[in-house]
């Protein structure tokens, strides 16, 4: 028995990069329990041994692009994710579905409303492309200043990759971040056009021109911002004049605001109230135009407060873990008072919306999905505040539902969105 | 400081570096020649790690400049950084790769055909089998220093930079590794430079220490007057404090 096991079970081989492969049949023969444990552990005692030993000094890897680490370093990690993402294949699945379900409730609203929304866009071509050109400039130059930064600071920084090479690696990451961008930005309204039968070829071409200019301009102005890592941090210079005389919980509780401010871009801000103003009809009236800003600016500050706590909720969470406070406690301290913010800048955003004769359902339907969201995320932060990164995947995961639902079926909201509070409030209280 | 070697593998002339409006090296000068081992001491904040940081290529200087191996890194970083090993931070390694990963992947960026076995060789010594196919998110902080040590060796660079290295490393691995490198050195195979706080590696394996105080070097400790300290009372730790001493009292 134990000699079969040892042949189906052979020791490992190396491949050309001198990485080591284990036997599947062996591993079969294990987990069907074909092997009695006695002998399985001796087995893989000789097993370790063989392969530990001598493995080392038989390794002679050649490399296929010697020039091309930094892309086979990605290359390398996409598999390590792949191989940990295959260790729970009913999450991917449902994953997956849910995507395919947001697809299809996309495309069932758009063969309702597409005309109307490609209409709108259509009669505003400037406006689109000038709102395509700031988004697509903002977000090029951000992606390229963090490549940038993360390349100046990693592991590479060091080795003597040629400039050249330093740029193609940055070119792919910029590209990385930005494809799901581009992909909405076209998509949306092609994906309008052939639900709704009705093409819109001024829109298209506004998109493109504006998205084409905003990524050139973005990338030029990314490459021309000086040295990052000898820049100080722009967080760093924002905060340094903020000073807490808070004590105790009370400076817990100023965390998320003090990260809200750090994480302030005045200037992102200030555009996209600029590309709101840009959409509005000519001749609209001065009121409607403030309430307008007024509603976009309390959603934007009640998105950004939000991403600060969810951002705070782990790392308060690493920096409280040995000290004897309480779960119930530290959520009291470090949410409450960034809770009544957000449910402010919400009532903030509703009024403006009352007051632009929007109809009660439609209010209502807008705070419903505001505070489900934030509690949702919040929970799920809280629940999962040990494994920011799985907190990060249950967040997506339930942003993807919550889409489907508004899009598809709003009243089951409650049905489904109640279970999950519930599970995210066990596990916050006895996890 | 003057200059025991015609053809240093580092020379820092003139060096002014720092980050934002904060100025953190106010003009060193500095060498370090093939088959030596220099010790760079300080306190925390004295600016070791913007001196090492400097050297590699990541923070570009204010002023002066950086020689490697006769390469500017400012207008030759290419040139410079082939000369060039520096001991990965533990906490900068890329933790989905595994081990074995890291070393393929980083002499792929040295242009370097394989693994060299040496390296290989020297991973079994410090007993880093058992690990190198596991990611090194799973590895202790000793496990990873090790790691950014077997990094920066290899393709057998004349130049060896260590910020901390010997950190959380057993005794055994740290005295298998302090006797390679000084074997390194003596051979005339590379220099060494290393910023540290373990007195007993300056004292007893290093050629030279210098101290850096205020982003200034102010003292340097030959290798006869280290051999005198080690007989003397206090040793080197002593020496240090008077002149970290003498230095505060100076600056007021």
């Amino acid at each position: 028995m134990f000699h079969d096991a040892l042949r189906a079970f052979p020791p490992p081989r190396n491949d050309s990069l001198g990485h080591s492969r284990t036997g599947k049949a062996g591993i079969r023969q294990i987990r069907s329990g074909s092997v009695p444990q006695t002998e399985l552990s001796a087995f893989r005692a000789i097993r370790v041994r063989a392969s530990r030993e001598p493995k080392m000094l038989r390794s002679a890897p050649s490399f296929l692009e010697p020039r091309a680490a930094p892309q086979w370093q990605a290359r390398l990690e996409w598999r390590a994710r792949w191989r940990l993402g295959r260790r729970h294949p009913w999450l991917l699945a449902a994953a997956g579905m849910l995507v395919i379900v947001l697809v299809f409730v996309l495309w069932q609203r758009l063969h309702v409303e597409g005309d109307a929304l490609l209409a709108a866009l259509d009669a505003r071509p400037v406006p689109v492309a000038v709102v395509a050109f700031l988004l697509l400039w903002n977000l090029t130059r951000r992606a390229s200043l963090r490549a940038r930064r993360d390349f100046a600071r990693s592991w590479f920084a060091t080795t003597p990759l040629a400039p050249g090479e330093i740029e193609r690696t940055i070119r792919l990451r910029v590209s990385a971040r930005l494809a799901p961008v581009l992909l909405a930005l076209l998509g949306l309204p092609l994906v309008a056009m052939a639900a709704s039968g009705h093409s819109s070829t001024r829109t298209l071409a506004a998109l493109g021109l504006g998205g084409v200019g905003g990524l050139v301009a973005g990338w030029i102005t990314g490459a021309r911002t000086p040295h990052p890592s000898d820049a100080p941090l722009p967080r760093l210079a924002r905060t340094r004049g903020v000073t807490s005389n808070a004590a105790g919980f009370a400076a817990l509780a100023r965390w998320p605001f003090a990260r809200w401010l750090a994480d302030a871009n005045p200037r992102l801000h200030a555009q996209l109230v600029a590309g709101v103003l840009l959409m509005l009809p000519m001749g609209i009236p001065p009121a409607i135009a403030l309430l307008l800003v007024l509603f976009t600016a309390s959603l934007v500050a009640a998105w950004a407060l939000l991403q600060a706590l969810l951002a705070t909720i782990p790392n308060a969470t690493s920096w409280m873990r040995a000290t004897p406070v309480s779960t119930a406690l530290f959520t009291r301290a470090l949410c409450t008072r960034t809770c009544l913010a957000l449910a402010a800048a919400i009532v903030v955003a509703a009024s403006c919306l009352v007051l632009l004769q929007g109809s009660t359902s439609m209010v209502i339907a807008f705070v419903a999905c505001a505070l489900a969201w934030c509690i949702t995320a919040i929970l799920n932060a809280l629940a999962w505040r040990h494994r920011p990164a799985r907190a990060r995947l249950e967040r997506i995961a339930s942003g993807l539902l919550l889409l489907v639902l508004l899009g598809g079926a709003p009243w089951l909201l409650p049905v489904v969105l109640l279970p999950i509070w519930l599970r995210d409030a066990l596990r916050l209280r006895y996890a | 400081m003057s200059d025991p070697l015609p053809a240093p593998l580092l020379d820092i002339r003139a060096l002014h570096a720092g980050y934002g409006e904060r100025t953190i090296l106010r003009g060193v000068d500095f060498r370090v020649g093939r088959g030596e081992w220099i010790a760079l001491l300080g306190s925390n904040g004295s600016g070791k790690s913007t001196l090492l940081d400097t050297c590699v290529g990541k923070l570009p200087p204010r002023n002066g400049d950086v020689w490697i191996d006769g390469h500017s890194i400012v207008a030759d970083g290419v040139a410079a950084k082939r000369s060039l090993g520096y001991a990965v931070a533990a906490e900068r390694l890329p933790p989905l790769l595994t081990a074995r990963e890291c070393l393929g992947v980083h002499a792929a960026a040295k242009n370097l055909p394989a693994i060299d076995p040496e390296v290989l060789a020297l991973a079994e010594e410090l007993r880093l089998a058992p690990w190198l196919d596991d990611p090194v998110a799973l590895m202790s902080y000793g496990t990873r220093q090790k790691l950014g040590l077997l990094v920066a060796l290899l393709g057998d660079p004349p130049l060896l930079v260590l910020d901390e290295t010997f950190n959380g490393l057993d005794p055994d691995s740290g005295l298998r590794l302090k006797r390679h490198l000084r074997a390194r050195v003596d051979a005339g195979r590379c220099g060494v430079l290393l910023a540290t706080h373990a007195l007993d590696i300056a004292e007893h394996w290093a050629d030279r220490v210098v101290l850096l105080h205020e982003g200034r070097l102010v003292h340097e400790w030959r290798r006869d007057e280290l051999a005198s300290l080690r007989a003397a009372d206090g040793g080197l730790e002593a020496a240090l404090a008077a002149q970290v001493a003498a230095q505060v009292a100076a600056s007021g």
